[in-house]
């Protein structure tokens, strides 16, 4: 039996394996350039050709369910960085504005430079009772009826709304205080107005106020240094620096 | 003589070891074409490691999918032989194919001298797979080319049929005219195929 024939016996379905072994091993004993071995490999490829070709659709189909996944892997995980990077922004930004009241609440002591013998009206006196009581809220009940209150029932009236950690109110009398007042009334003013501005994380108006008492060296130059050593006040520290 | 007893059953179940294994990565070769879990575990097992492996010697990730299909066809071609057999596990075979791959892919494109660890046990047969595997594909790219009336006598002759049964199936005179019609057709592809520089560089290189 010549070699064609082999070939031809080797692809009839009826031949069985170890015959088919057999033909296998007197062919690849041809040189690859031989057109019998040629003929017989070229068979094998157009035997197994759909085979071949359904493997490559399946990897592709494995390819691109493997992609469809990892971007389902990829949306989680973006949608956990994501909610993670708002918690820990949030976290950042309560411990800061935790931090700034625990730093007000360090400095902050009320005012007491007020004298009773002011004014003579019985509604500031009451005020003024219930304040020194530490009953801020009824202090305040009495006082907000004052018609002109002068600069030191408005350091009262803002020492009721810091205590009561009403800081815009605070603010709003704190501001309203003017420059005429006196140094001293002046010097209370802008120290508390600093203090006010502490919970509401406007640190650059607190910064200017206490540089400020820290330069003109008054009775709060001292508490304006330390306060302003706080890390509160590194970053305006260091952008003003440069 | 007791000692003899005792060990020469052990070393029989040693010798027995390795046709059970093989038989185990024959059928994992069937699992393969015919099993979707198999193959997907299959991927996800060997894609990781010729991606890495690629990443180490200037390749990309797309590349690394067309490498580990590249090794695995080549791997399924060489199984059609009886005479071919499995000493390793399927992802061991792949691996070490799509190593080999690479590397000559990388001399290809003028890194000569590229070395890289391709070290594994597998012999020579890697690179003779390798290199049926190419002239497998030059023959199918030049059997595409013949008239469609060529590739189906060729088709229908390989898959076993009998000349008389392609000549009723294709409407053709009698089995004398399918044989000289098979005759002409391969002989066509014959001459293409050894024209082919690519052929000449496989068979001689």
């Amino acid at each position: 039996m010549d070699d064609k024939q082999l070939i031809e016996e080797y692809f009839d379905p009826t031949t069985s394996d170890s015959r088919k072994h057999e033909i296998e091993q007197v062919i690849l004993t041809l040189p690859h350039s031989d057109s019998r071995r040629i003929l017989f490999e070229l068979g094998l490829g157009i035997q197994h050709h759909e085979a071949e070709e359904n493997l490559k659709s399946r990897l592709q189909a494995i390819d691109e369910l493997s992609v469809q996944r990892r971007s389902i892997w990829f949306k989680i995980a973006a949608s956990i960085l994501f909610f993670i990077s708002v918690s820990f922004v949030l976290f950042i930004f309560l411990r800061e504005g935790d931090s700034s009241h625990k730093v007000f609440e360090q400095y902050y002591i009320p005012y007491d430079g007020v004298v009773s013998s002011r004014s003579e009206a019985n509604t500031f006196q009451e005020g003024l009772f219930a304040y020194k009581e530490g009953n801020y809220s009824r202090a305040l009940e009495k006082l907000v009826l004052l018609e002109e209150p002068d600069g030191q029932t408005k350091l009262v009236l803002a020492s009721c709304y810091l205590s009561l950690e009403r800081w815009d109110h605070a603010i709003e009398v704190l501001s309203s205080i003017p420059d005429t007042d006196g140094q001293l009334i002046r010097d209370n003013r802008d120290w508390y107005l600093a203090l006010a501005y502490l919970p509401q994380n406007s640190f650059d108006q607190a910064y200017d106020l206490l540089d400020d008492l820290e330069v003109r060296e008054t009775i709060f130059s001292e508490n304006a240094r330390a306060l302003l050593g706080e890390s509160l006040f590194q970053e305006i520290k260091s952008r003003r620096a440069n | 003589m007791n000692f003899l007893a005792s060990i020469v059953p052990l070393f029989l179940s040693s010798r027995n070891r390795y046709p059970v294994e093989e038989k185990k990565y024959q059928n994992d070769i069937h699992r393969l074409l015919t099993d979707d879990h198999f193959l997907e575990r299959l991927y996800g097992k060997v894609l990781p490691q010729i991606s890495s492996h690629l990443r180490k010697n200037s390749g990309t990730p797309e590349e690394a999918k067309d490498l580990l299909q590249e090794s695995l066809i080549i791997l399924v071609r060489s199984s059609r032989l009886s005479v071919f057999r499995l000493t390793s596990s399927i992802e061991t075979y792949v691996f070490a194919i799509a190593k080999r791959k690479w590397l000559a892919e990388l001399r290809k494109k003028g890194n000569r001298d590229k070395r890289m660890d391709i070290y594994d046990d597998l012999g020579n047969d890697l690179d003779e797979m390798i290199i049926n595997s190419e002239k497998q594909s030059l023959y199918t790219k030049h059997f595409s080319t013949l008239t469609e009336s060529c590739k189906k006598v060729l088709q229908l002759f390989f898959k076993g049929l009998k000349m008389k049964e392609i000549a009723d199936q294709l409407g053709f005179s009698g089995e004398g005219y399918v044989r000289k019609r098979k005759h002409n057709c391969q002989e066509k592809l014959m001459e293409a195929i050894k024209q082919d520089p690519v052929f000449n560089e496989l068979t001689n290189g």
